[in-house]
């Protein structure tokens, strides 16, 4: 009997050390949200060839609960191009259709001199965000040349919120 | 089951290093710290709490799984005390690492994220209807943690008395 219950107790053990981490938790109250936290830069190149590109959005430890957020969508310069282009970001539904109240874009302008700016908002989409969805975006060039440039989200509630903790979010291309 | 020395009552046998109200109080604590206190009070407490109990309760766990292991493949497995401080030092040295150096916490985000990826999974596919992919854990690295690394003197000590020198 004893050694039937050791047994079990191993088991119990070793799934509460593996659902369990020393540091950081889950969040599995509405209290306690997932504060600001932001991509590494995703490196991307559009030209004429491949004028848009499918985006995923993947939100690590987030809250179990659906919050609204603000994601700021910033590229990152310099940018490499010939020309003035518009970029074009939508948030796309679960059905990969284009959500027409999500939208922003901006235009690249190169200086006179042919630099560019060092980094550019595009702007905000507001989402209402949880742990356990895919989030994918579509990105579309509008130039007949190629460009190159690095584009990074920061996502933060849309509503202060205490407490709050760091949270994790990636950001890549979609095959 | 370890031959039991004459006059010795306690019995001896794989993962019985886990009978203890140590052990079983450090578990409930961990779970209970970790998914509830740790919501209602996040904090310096709470957080250095399970770095504590889990000092505690992860060396005796690998400990018990050596054992268990070494039965069923018909080794002789007897508590051993070589197993013991084996288990305490990797616990003891994983806990700094994973505060101390990057690809040690790198690791330890992406091997737990593995680790936990099966239960997720399923967990996904059942309520949503989708498979998950592997994703690592967070960590907020503290080197202040290290200050709960002594607690690891406490599975040793409850370890100690039911192990040989072998």
């Amino acid at each position: 009997m004893h050694q039937i219950v050791s047994r079990v107790l191993l088991l119990v053990s070793v799934f509460v050390l593996i659902a369990t981490s020393p540091d950081d938790k889950p969040v599995t109250t509405a209290d306690y949200l997932p504060s600001h936290c932001s991509s590494d830069p995703l490196s991307l190149t559009l030209s004429p060839d491949n004028m848009s590109q499918e985006l995923e959005l993947e939100l690590y430890r987030f809250s179990e609960y659906e919050f609204t957020y603000i994601l700021e969508f910033t590229i990152l310069g310099p940018y490499s191009g010939e020309e003035n282009a518009i970029l074009t970001l939508s948030a796309l539904d679960e059905t990969g259709v284009v959500m027409e109240d999500q939208v922003i874009s901006t235009e690249l302008e190169l200086s006179d001199g042919g630099d560019t700016v060092e980094s550019i908002s595009m702007g905000t989409l507001t989402l209402n965000l949880i742990e356990w969805d895919d989030y994918d975006f579509l990105i579309e060039l509008d130039s007949s040349y190629e460009y190159s440039f690095d584009l990074l989200v920061e996502i933060s509630p849309e509503q202060p919120h205490d407490p709050t903790y760091d949270c994790v979010v990636g950001f890549n291309e979609r095959n | 089951m370890g031959p039991l020395k004459p006059g010795d009552k306690r019995p001896h046998y794989p993962c019985s290093g886990l009978m203890n109200l140590t052990f079983i109080l450090s578990l409930v604590v961990l779970f209970w710290n970790d998914h509830y206190w740790k919501g209602v009070g996040p904090g310096w407490i709470t957080g250095k709490l399970s770095d504590v109990v889990i000092l505690v309760v992860a060396p005796l766990t690998l400990q018990s799984m050596i054992e268990v292991l070494l039965s069923i493949f018909g080794f002789s497995w007897g508590p051993s005390r070589k197993v013991l401080i084996f288990s305490c030092v990797l616990m003891g040295l994983i806990m700094a690492l994973i505060n101390l150096w990057e690809p040690a916490s790198w690791c330890y985000r992406w091997g737990l994220g593995t680790l936990q990826w099966p239960f997720r999974a399923v967990f996904s596919a059942v309520v949503h209807g989708d498979l998950i992919a592997v994703r690592p854990v967070q960590l907020t690295v503290d080197p202040t943690d290290l200050w709960t690394i002594p607690s690891i003197g406490i599975p040793l000590y409850k370890g100690w008395k039911r192990t040989t020198s072998v």
